[in-house]
């Protein structure tokens, strides 16, 4: 466009998507839904002036750019990285493609114990970045992911799955462990006190999400975050602990490039408890007088796809003795992010394990304690290790179970 | 008069059909610290088709020409709906002073003035942070129900705050929203600037001056702050008739009313409603996107379960009427119950008399946490600015006390409101894929005898 001409940077991101959608509900489809969307992300920057929009055709940007003149200077500016060039990738799954054309093939998947709720997602999504610097990058992905809830009686079970091909058997692995949960029954009174509890990959997908966006660089410089007053290098968790943000993997949202033309990068947030990096663009990176990680967000940076590396012992032992698993949680809400204080609730199987076996399912406990004394206390982790991403920690991860020792929870 | 949508309907010839072209520009300033972080703008701008063959079927895109219906032969879990004759119409929110009447170098100027005065506030503690945000946004929908044609169109004025305050050896984080729909004279009603002064001088009186918290049996008295949360979340959640079948049972979850079989589940001065048609709330509408003509409805009267909140689909389940309680967040997103302007409705009483008989209370102006199960029985609020009632009288600041209990257990605690009634702006999420939609949450100042106040 020649009223880009005008500005000293820009940056054009066009995401086109396509999804079907398939909601189930008591082992049933209860909806169909196919959404096609397209629209442009637009930074426009002159000097220390920017705007950023979004659009859903380009012919819609010139009134945007008389706005840019009169804006006053901005304290923190986007910014988009000197790279020239065509860059192209392209990783797309068949069976996914297939799968959208057809929705009545979900039916004849939802044989279950149990009636079965959730939905199945498949996505095909392409992002172009075209910037002022001379970087045309184009790159199309395709995803598919699901989660279900089994209900029995007044007891349930959850699990998911995220990926990035058709895989039915990810669907039937999904129903089996969302079943097998659901199939604990027998209520147990757990009163507030000091637990040692096992979050399942499920919980640690909703707090590793939690995590992430307080490691952003944007969290940290307004002192939004428990990570804001740690130094690099810092111990801030257990030595078991390491979460890393994984774009450049096989994983659901995996991206080669940022919204700033750089190229994304896998690293660790948290190395083995040590505070490693935040997450950053180019701007952030400045303020903090550090170098971009690739995970722009003009303006605020985010996690692309997270991953909690693995521990060393089977799932099954880290049940021995007393202890309570969180099958799922929700509504994770911080009361202050500078502390990491919040409290979560559990969903689903709230199991009680004594001498290593499940003997009944809590009511709705909460955690309510600190993220860092989560962090601190992980005592061990899993070596298996599931994806997941589900409609309360959309940011997908791989994840092992954690026991975390002395976890404080209240309960209603 | 909607051709470009009856052109569309005619695609798609099936008994229930719902066309709708949904538009919304939005414009958003935020500063940090009394300096511009950014101005962004967001266009939304599609076209969507719902209709009923043997289960339900949605498609969106932002091309007309896209729309087309699939071939899939399912039987759904939705079999029949309550398909009464669509009201045509239209519905408006007035800007008295237009959005556009004042230009962004002006509204970022009035913005870094409130900053500047929050920022030089006569104050012990410290401000670390404080980033300002204001929205304005225009809904405009456009719907072809069968054959009725509806039009509405809703402009809002958002205000957001977080502050980060530390002082004693203590840190706040403290983030609210002040907004209403209409155009810029919102700014002036809201009374912005007397409320992040008077937030930021009661935050710091917490952190100077506050005590600790005795935990035990107390009588407490909540807000309108925490009455609306309440209500949103204790009984408009709970009350979505949808959730009560099971339509959200993997996503935004279940309900107490589908699992107890309870009509009394407040005392008798317990009255929740939801009412689409307040001026000036944040869900504000007349007509609902299935076509069905909007109204106040009475979700707890006296104590009671009164009236879910109804679709067409649900209502038919529940061999009732829909109650117009249909909505949708943007084009790419499907109609569903959702709640509008929820509050516990005020009673005769006034403040005043609500504490006079409290020997050893605390009244909960503001949460900085709350949380409840999937269920909407189980819940946590922890206040932000708390202060002790003694022997009736109002005084010092507390340190965080924690309110958790059952919402049944809340509700027929409550012995008495108070005859104020204040709306707060929320956003309520639901569905897959996920949407947010506008909402107002509030009511009166209420009493609470005898509740378990826990320490954190």
């Amino acid at each position: 466009m020649d009223a880009l001409k005008n500005v000293d940077q820009y940056a054009i991101l066009e995401i086109s998507s396509t999804s079907l959608v398939v909601k189930v509900v008591e082992s049933k489809v209860e909806a169909v839904q196919r959404l096609k969307d397209r629209y442009f992300n637009v930074l426009l920057r002159k000097g220390r002036k920017f705007l950023v929009t979004k659009v859903t055709s380009m012919d819609n940007l010139e009134g945007n750019l008389a706005i840019l003149d009169n804006l006053p200077d901005s304290k923190v500016v986007p910014s988009v990285l000197e790279r020239s060039g065509k860059f192209s990738f392209s990783k797309t799954d068949q069976g996914i493609m297939n799968f959208m054309g057809d929705a009545s093939r979900v039916a004849p998947l939802l044989n279950s114990r149990f009636p079965i709720y959730g939905t199945l997602t498949s996505t095909v999504i392409t992002k172009r970045l075209v910037t002022s610097s001379g970087f045309e990058g184009e790159e199309t992905r395709t995803w598919f992911q699901g989660y279900f809830r089994a209900k029995n009686g007044d007891y349930s079970g959850q699990w998911a799955f995220a990926s990035t091909d058709y895989d039915e058997r990810k669907i039937k692995a999904s129903l089996e462990r969302a079943e097998e949960f659901a199939s604990y029954t027998g209520k147990i009174d757990v009163s507030d006190g000091v637990y040692d509890v096992i979050l399942s990959p499920l919980t640690m997908g909703n707090l590793m999400m939690s995590t992430a966006y307080l490691a952003s660089g944007y969290s940290i410089i307004t002192g939004n975050s428990f990570l804001s007053n740690k130094r690099i290098g810092e111990q801030v968790a257990s030595e078991k602990f390491t979460l890393r943000d994984i774009p450049k993997g096989e994983e659901l949202n995996s991206w080669e490039f940022d919204d700033e033309a750089v190229p994304t990068m896998n690293k660790s947030i948290v190395e083995r408890g040590k505070y490693v990096s935040p997450l950053l663009n180019l701007e952030v990176a400045e303020v903090m007088d550090m170098k971009s990680t690739g995970n722009a967000g003009w303006v605020y940076p985010r996690p692309w796809t997270l991953e909690v590396s693995p521990g060393e012992v089977g799932e099954g032992s880290l049940m021995d003795g007393n202890v309570i698993l969180f099958n799922n949680n929700w509504y994770t809400r911080f009361q202050n992010r500078t502390e990491g204080q919040f409290s979560t609730v559990g969903r689903d199987a709230t199991l009680v394990i004594r001498n290593g076996k499940p003997v009944g399912v809590a009511g709705r406990v909460r955690i309510a304690d600190k993220l860092g004394n989560l962090l601190s206390n992980i005592y061990e982790l899993s070596k298996e290790r599931y994806s997941v991403a589900w409609w309360d920690a959309p940011l997908p991860g791989v994840y092992p179970y954690a026991l975390i020792k002395n976890v404080h929870l209240s309960k209603a | 008069m909607l051709d470009e949508l009856q052109k569309i309907r005619e695609k798609f010839p099936f008994r229930y059909v719902e066309v709708r072209k949904h538009v919304v520009n939005s414009r958003v300033i935020s500063l940090m610290n009394g300096e511009l972080l950014g101005v962004y703008g967001e266009e939304e701008k599609g076209y969507s088709v719902r209709y009923f063959n043997g289960s339900l079927f949605f498609t969106s895109s932002q091309d007309p020409e896209d729309l087309k219906p699939s071939g899939e032969v399912l039987e759904g879990w939705s079999k029949e709906l309550i398909d009464s004759e669509p009201s045509a119409g239209h519905y408006e929110v007035e800007e008295k002073a237009a959005l556009n009447s004042m230009g962004l170098k002006e509204k970022i100027q009035l913005l870094k003035e409130m900053s500047k005065e929050v920022l030089s506030s006569d104050i012990r503690s410290k401000i670390n942070n404080f980033v300002l945000t204001y929205s304005e946004s225009v809904e405009s929908k456009e719907l072809v129900v069968n054959e009725a044609e509806i039009t509405g169109r809703v402009p809002r004025v958002l205000i957001s705050y977080n502050i980060v305050m530390s002082g004693n050896g203590r840190t706040v984080n403290a983030w609210s929203e002040l907004g209403e729909s209409g155009g810029l004279e919102k700014l002036k009603d809201l009374k912005v600037q007397d409320h992040l002064l008077e937030r930021v001088k009661s935050l710091d009186e917490v952190l100077q001056r506050g005590k600790g918290v005795t935990p035990g049996k107390k009588d407490v008295v909540l807000s309108p702050v925490l009455s609306g949360i309440m209500a949103h979340e204790s009984v408009g959640h709970p009350f979505e008739a949808d959730r009560v079948l099971g339509r959200e049972f993997a996503q935004a979850g279940t309900s107490y009313l589908a699992v107890q079989e309870i009509r009394d589940v407040g005392s008798s001065v317990v009255n929740v409603a939801d009412d689409p048609t307040i001026t000036g709330s944040l869900g504000f509408y007349l007509i609902d996107d299935e076509g069905v003509r909007a109204r106040r409805k009475l979700l707890i009267k006296e104590g009671e379960v009164n009236e879910l909140l109804q679709d067409r689909f649900s209502a038919r389940k529940f061999n009732t009427t829909s109650n117009g309680s249909a909505r949708a967040s943007g084009y790419d997103r499907e109609p569903l119950v959702r709640m509008s302007n929820t509050f516990f409705v005020p009673g005769e009483m006034n403040l005043r008399e609500l504490m006079e008989d409290v020997k050893d209370g605390i009244y909960f102006k503001t949460y900085m946490e709350w949380n409840i199960d999937d269920m909407r029985l189980g819940q946590r609020y922890i206040a932000l600015e708390a202060y002790e009632i003694r022997d009736g009288e109002l005084g010092g600041p507390l340190l965080f006390p924690v309110l958790e209990g059952k919402t049944t257990d809340f509700l027929r605690a409550i012995d008495g409101v108070d005859d104020s009634l204040e709306l707060f702006p929320g956003t309520c999420g639901k569905g897959d894929p996920d949407q947010g939609i506008p909402v107002s949450m509030g009511g009166p100042n209420m009493r609470l005898r005898n509740v378990h106040i826990k320490v954190i």
